[in-house]
């Protein structure tokens, strides 16, 4: 029981942070300028620091992508 | 920071001041006095012979003692950790008399007491080895009358 | 605030603060490697990085809880509340090495996934000495790395202020399940009683400090005003208050900052719309109210952050007669305009 619900969790975070990598990749090239306006006169090398920050909180982000 | 933000500090410290006592208090009185007795493992024998001989070695926190039926009839060796070892995974064998590597034991981690059948009935000695870094952590030679 | 977003906002205080977090860091891996390996020179490498990079990130929690409170019982110690995110970051580094170590150390040499061999390599969670500590540890990584992750500006920009509130508050959840991990883990096999005496100390000083903190400003929020539409409320004599500076009053346990500036009066709401810093704290720079914290700007008689910046925060009518300062609690929207009070000489 115990190792069942281990496992669910771990496949959850997994496929959470997967779904943030990816979010995280679309961010880098595309997504950033869309959520903040402010992304395009900022270097590049800003959204790799943001990158981590995307992977962890890519649902909140989300909603704020559609509104645009 | 405003009133409803301090509020959520003070509920988050009024339960950490609870909780976390309790597991400090209890964790360190929930600490085992003597090493495990029933820290037996598949391979070991859970069987407890008389004790024919003792043989210490304090400074690394363990004590061997020998066990068997009677001095010409010892089956077991029975290991005692009191402190953990400094390293995670260690395994004992058979100290040969060129001081090498002998026969595999066992294997020891957690203090505690482990048992391990015996084949050799006198042991020259034991040698405590460490997998991870291949390194000998322990050697004690036995003397016998 | 600025017009882009830049890796760091550099200035002189952020530089020193940085360099003395560096000292700090490398000092205490100094002597915590030198001590370890003269008492005892078995010491393996992984072993020395573990514990050394574990005690490190502790300690830096500790220092990290105790500066908001601190700054709230002595003025003396803001500066060390302006760049606390870069011991925040530090603090999450250093204990992403000794998660890592100990997941390599421990977790690594088996055929099954380290992530997973963390979890289920000991299952016995009804039991107080074999409780599965590292599962603590990691679930406590886990928050650290949410909240370093979301330190910089673009988060407090992005994510909703709730949100980033709440996620920067887990750092309570983490500190109880580091305390935890410490002792269910290490200290189950800790001879010794100095490290589980110097934790406990640890806990006690920072629950005085908050609850210490914490009292001081319950006692400020109960000199409170009832808001309402006409009800004017005396705050204090012209004189009280400081050129290009303010004073803070609470109504309704919140609280207005009046600022004097110019020959005139304007009130706004206390609070930074950036990290909630208490404006009321700063000073009138260039014509802008100047948050302390981050030198966020505002503009007095409108509380409007001055083109093309878009923060707003809320403004207050104030009055003066026969030279004591009201203020009309009820806060208008953010950014309305309100025309200041002029002291007459």
């Amino acid at each position: 029981m115990v190792i069942t619900i281990i496992s669910f969790f771990l496949k959850v975070l997994a496929v959470y942070f997967g779904m943030g990598v990816l979010f995280g990749i679309y961010f880098l090239f595309i997504g950033a300028t869309k959520i903040d306006p402010l992304m395009k006169n900022s270097k590049w090398i800003v959204r790799l620091l943001l990158f981590p920050g995307v992977v962890a909180t890519w649902i909140c982000l989300l909603p704020k992508l559609y509104k645009k | 920071m405003n009133a409803r933000l301090r509020k959520r500090h003070l509920i988050f410290w009024i339960l950490i001041l609870i909780i976390l006592p309790i597991i400090m208090i209890r964790a360190k009185i929930n600490i085992p006095q003597q090493p495990i007795e029933n820290k037996t493992y598949s391979k070991i024998n859970e069987q407890k012979p008389f004790l024919i001989k003792e043989s210490n070695d304090l400074k690394n926190g363990l004590k061997f003692n020998f066990r068997g039926e009677n001095k010409n009839q010892i089956s077991q060796l029975e290991v005692i950790l009191i402190k953990p070892l400094k390293d995670a995974s260690s395994t004992l064998f058979e100290l040969n008399y060129n001081d090498e590597k002998g026969t595999f034991i066992g294997e020891m981690n957690e203090t505690g007491v482990y048992r391990f059948p015996l084949k050799e009935q006198r042991l020259y000695g034991v040698l405590i080895f460490d997998e991870i870094k291949k390194d000998v952590v322990i050697k004690k030679v036995f003397q016998w009358d | 605030m600025g017009l882009n977003y830049q890796l760091v906002l550099w200035n002189k205080n952020k530089k020193v603060y940085d360099r003395f977090i560096l000292l700090f860091v490398l000092l205490y891996l100094l002597l915590f490697w030198g001590i370890t390996l003269i008492t005892n020179s078995n010491t393996s490498l992984e072993t020395l990085t573990i514990r050394s990079s574990g005690t490190l990130a502790i300690l830096l929690l500790h220092i990290i809880l105790s500066i908001g409170p601190l700054a709230r019982i002595n003025k003396k110690f803001l500066p060390l509340l302006y760049n606390r995110r870069h011991l925040g970051v530090s603090m999450f580094l250093i204990a992403l090495i000794h998660g890592g170590f100990s997941i390599f150390q421990f977790h690594m040499l088996g055929d099954v996934n380290p992530i997973y061999s963390v979890f289920t390599s000991n299952l016995d969670y009804s039991s107080l000495h074999d409780f599965p500590f590292q599962v603590l540890g990691f679930l406590a990584l886990l928050i650290l790395f949410a909240m370093a992750a979301t330190s910089h500006d673009f988060w407090l920009a992005n994510l909703s202020a709730k949100t980033w509130k709440t996620l920067h508050m887990l750092v309570y959840v983490a500190y109880a399940l580091i305390v935890s991990h410490v002792f269910l883990g290490a200290f189950q096999q800790e001879t010794s009683p100095y490290m589980p005496v110097l934790m406990g100390i640890g806990f006690v000083v920072l629950v005085i400090l908050h609850i210490s903190a914490g009292i001081k400003e319950v006692k400020k929020d109960k000199q409170t005003y009832e808001a309402s539409d006409e009800d004017w409320k005396y705050v204090c004599e012209i004189d009280e208050i400081e050129e290009d500076r303010a004073k803070i009053f609470i109504v309704d346990h919140e609280r207005i900052a009046i600022f004097k500036y110019e020959n005139k009066l304007s009130a706004i709401h206390n609070v930074c719309k950036h990290q909630g810093g208490p404006l009321g704290e700063g000073k009138i720079i260039d014509g802008c109210i100047t948050c302390p914290w981050h030198g966020y700007q505002y503009l007095p008689q409108n509380g409007q952050s001055p083109p093309p910046f878009t923060e707003k925060v809320a403004t207050y009518y104030v009055k003066i007669e026969d030279k004591k300062v009201y203020v009309l609690p009820k806060p208008l929207d953010e950014g309305t305009e309100v025309s200041p009070a002029i002291i007459e000489s």
